[in-house]
């Protein structure tokens, strides 16, 4: 998978002035990890709700942009510890300090790539023993499939059922065949799930194995089951077969 | 009798009582799905409903089930905008762990699947998608309301659906 972008999310409730403060932190960061190179970066997707950004590196040389994306997950590691960045540019040290001072009050700030997330939270959300590295499983999110980028490398939202939040997908090199029935419709991702590891909200799919969409049923199609399988005198009550399983 | 909450959580019981159509209980099932269905309430269950229901029904038939009838049991996961499933994670995990120790400590033997069912509850309403019942027609499962941060008792609506 090439890395080529950055993602910067402001968990919670966002109003205007933490949007407008968050993403001046953010543009700090990414530029004090940027001097002196012809990298530029452009915004790639912005999602509302939580205020994602995700910005994507273009320069000449691609191994610029995957160096200043590893030195941007080195300041998420660091910071999702509460550890103070190691850093030869000052400049970046205070950048990086800067969004770990912004995120205090607020719910948490993640900074995120293909290939990794890391989540910073307020000290009053997690204090420095909380396990802040995402929960990562073998799992399946269903959703509705929003936006989609094909630019260098394949990456789309999902808007999973049940908080309604985009989770942000990333395919293999490939895939893109895959997705072609899906946009705008019904999916269910599996993939490589990472998960808040504070709220268990889902962040992130990648190592997708598979793309399935979810077809739209007719309304009321839940009374198909009604009576698939009558209860008649002699059969075990419901709970009692449940009990069965549960107990076994 | 309090309104019904806006929220619930089911357990297999519920559900497999509505592929039961059984006769004390569908007119409050039937009401509460329709309720659903119209976005008046939500109904939550873990993805694990979907094994303990098809398990459930095939139990009670003492065979294995048929396609056909597999299929019509499963349009009841089908539409997410009336039973919403939960998926199993970690967290959940974590959480039913915590719930099985501390039913320990009360001198009760709280079951893995059981305490997931509960945890995904428990899940759903620190995620400010805030149970507000839990609805089964297992009364073992009724003390651990102790445990929990929601009420546990038999799915029940205030204006039963007549036919």
């Amino acid at each position: 998978m090439s890395k080529t972008t950055l993602t910067y999310e402001m968990g919670g409730q966002v109003d205007l002035k933490d949007l407008e403060n968050g993403i001046t932190l953010f543009r700090r960061l990414v530029y004090s990890l940027t001097p002196r190179t012809r990298v530029t970066w452009v915004v790639e997707d912005l999602q509302p709700g939580s205020a994602i950004v995700t910005l994507r590196g273009q320069a000449d040389d691609p191994a610029e942009v995957e160096h200043i994306i590893d030195e941007y997950e080195k300041i998420g590691s660091s910071l999702s510890r509460h550890e103070t960045p190691n850093h030869a540019r000052a400049g970046v040290v205070t950048a990086a300090c800067a969004i770990a001072d912004f995120v205090e009050p607020r719910e948490y700030v993640r900074l995120g790539t293909a290939e990794q997330d890391y989540i910073i939270y307020g000290k009053g959300v997690a204090d420095a023993n909380t396990p802040t590295t995402p929960l990562i499983s073998i799992g399946a999110i269903t959703g509705r499939v929003q936006t989609l980028s094909s630019r260098a490398g394949l990456r789309f939202n999902l808007y999973d059922t049940v908080h309604d939040r985009a989770v942000t997908c990333y395919l293999k090199q490939g895939q893109e065949d895959v997705m072609r029935e899906v946009w705008g419709n019904w999916a269910t991702v599996v993939g490589t799930v990472s998960r808040d590891s504070v709220t268990g909200k889902p962040i992130s799919v990648r190592h997708i194995q598979k793309v399935e969409r979810v077809y739209d049923v007719g309304s009321r199609s839940y009374q198909e089951a009604r009576g698939a399988i009558p209860w008649q005198p002699g059969h075990i009550l419901p709970e009692e077969a449940i009990r069965l399983l549960r107990d076994a | 009798m309090p309104d019904t909450p806006k929220i619930l959580y089911w357990d297999s019981s519920a559900l497999l009582s509505f592929v039961n159509e059984y006769p004390e209980r569908i007119s409050t099932l039937d009401a509460l799905l329709e309720s659903s269905a119209n976005g008046t309430i939500e109904i939550y269950t873990s993805t694990i409903s979907h094994v303990e229901v098809a398990f459930g029904a095939s139990e009670q038939q003492r065979r294995r089930l048929a396609p056909e009838i597999e299929r019509e049991i499963d349009s009841l996961w089908s539409d997410p905008n009336v039973v919403v499933s939960v998926e199993y994670h970690n967290g959940i995990g974590q959480s039913a762990r915590n719930l099985i120790r501390d039913a320990v400590t009360r001198g009760w033997s709280l079951k893995p699947l059981d305490a997931i069912h509960l945890a995904t509850g428990q899940w759903l309403s620190s995620m400010e998608i805030v149970v507000g019942e839990f609805h089964t027609y297992d009364t073992r499962l009724f003390k651990y309301a102790d445990i929990v941060d929601f009420s546990i008792c038999e799915p029940r609506t205030l204006q039963p659906r007549m036919i």
